[in-house]
């Protein structure tokens, strides 16, 4: 019997996957952004982001936009890989759940 | 916990990706506001140019106008919601033909070889390049239609008399710029709607 695939620890909690695969899709979005599409708490999320950033899975840039500050959070591609490889992992876990 | 409970746990994953990733996408933004605001644009520009008779001022001051505050307001919905590839190309085909007609319009109006017909043609034909452009990109007919109605208009342009080629410019402006942004617009604000009865 083949070994069963392990799923990232990091992206396994559901706000960070979320998060994750809210950047899979956009090029880069603000704090308040991601926090109004997961309905996450500022700081819940900061923590949450604090964690990814740290794993290297997203880049955070700040600059300013009209003279207003933003923080923006972008994909890396070692983030990208690593969905990837957990979207992958889940589909074998699940097998024929998913069709 | 049970072998079916992390099966059902697993599959709420899966299905939390599939609806972050389908929420991601549905950031992109409608551009309905910038159609209704160049279409208005056009015709202050056509109104000052027949009654005050000033066209070689009227064009460029409300050209240069509604570029400045596209890009302000651009700016400001930016930092709202994301942008997507799929956005990034719409933005990149409406700046790249912007461009090309402000370089057209301002070379052609500096040096006087303007011949009315070829030049209006001309700019209708890039007005409908830019939407035919983006009908391929967002795979939408609607956008087409307006592609098609731009260059129906150039090559009508072409063979009218010069009474006429005002009417047409008008005509386009109300459709394909008035017309179709209020419908977009219309469209933003039903697909909102809907969101937030299915949230």
């Amino acid at each position: 019997m083949p070994d069963l695939p392990e799923l990232d620890p990091v992206i396994h909690g559901k706000l960070r996957l979320a998060v994750l695969s809210l950047l899979s899709s956009v090029d880069d979005a603000e704090f308040t952004w991601l926090r109004d599409k997961t309905g996450s708490t500022d700081g819940n999320l900061g923590a949450h982001l604090l964690k990814l950033e740290e794993a290297g899975y997203i880049g955070v840039e700040k600059k300013f936009i009209l003279r207003k500050p933003v923080t923006l959070y972008r994909m890396t591609e070692a983030g990208r890989n690593a969905l990837a490889g957990y979207i992958r992992a889940l589909r074998t876990l699940l097998g024929s759940a998913l069709n | 916990m049970t072998e079916q409970e992390t099966h059902e746990e697993l599959l709420t994953r899966f299905e939390l990706v599939e609806m972050m990733v389908k929420e991601g996408r549905r950031s992109t933004e409608y551009w309905g506001w910038t159609f209704v605001l160049w279409g208005t644009a056009y015709l202050i520009a056509i109104a000052w140019s027949y009654w005050l008779r000033q066209p070689n001022i009227a064009w460029p001051v409300t050209m240069i106008a509604a570029t400045i505050i596209t890009i302000i307001v651009a700016t400001n919905k930016k930092r709202a919601k994301p942008q997507t590839p799929v956005s990034r190309a719409i933005a990149g085909i409406w700046q790249a033909v912007g461009t090309a007609i402000f370089i057209y319009c301002f070379a052609v109006g500096a040096s006087g070889h303007a011949e009315i017909h070829t030049y209006m043609a001309t700019v209708e034909i890039l007005l409908g390049v830019a939407n035919c452009a983006i009908s391929l990109v967002l795979r939408w007919r609607g956008q087409f239609l307006i592609a098609l109605l731009w260059w129906i208009s150039a090559v009508a342009t072409c063979f009218v008399s010069m009474r006429l080629v005002m009417p047409i410019l008008i005509f386009d402006t109300l459709v394909g710029f008035l017309g179709f942004g209020l419908y977009l617009m219309y469209r933003e604000r039903r697909d909102r709607r809907l969101r937030v009865q299915h949230a």
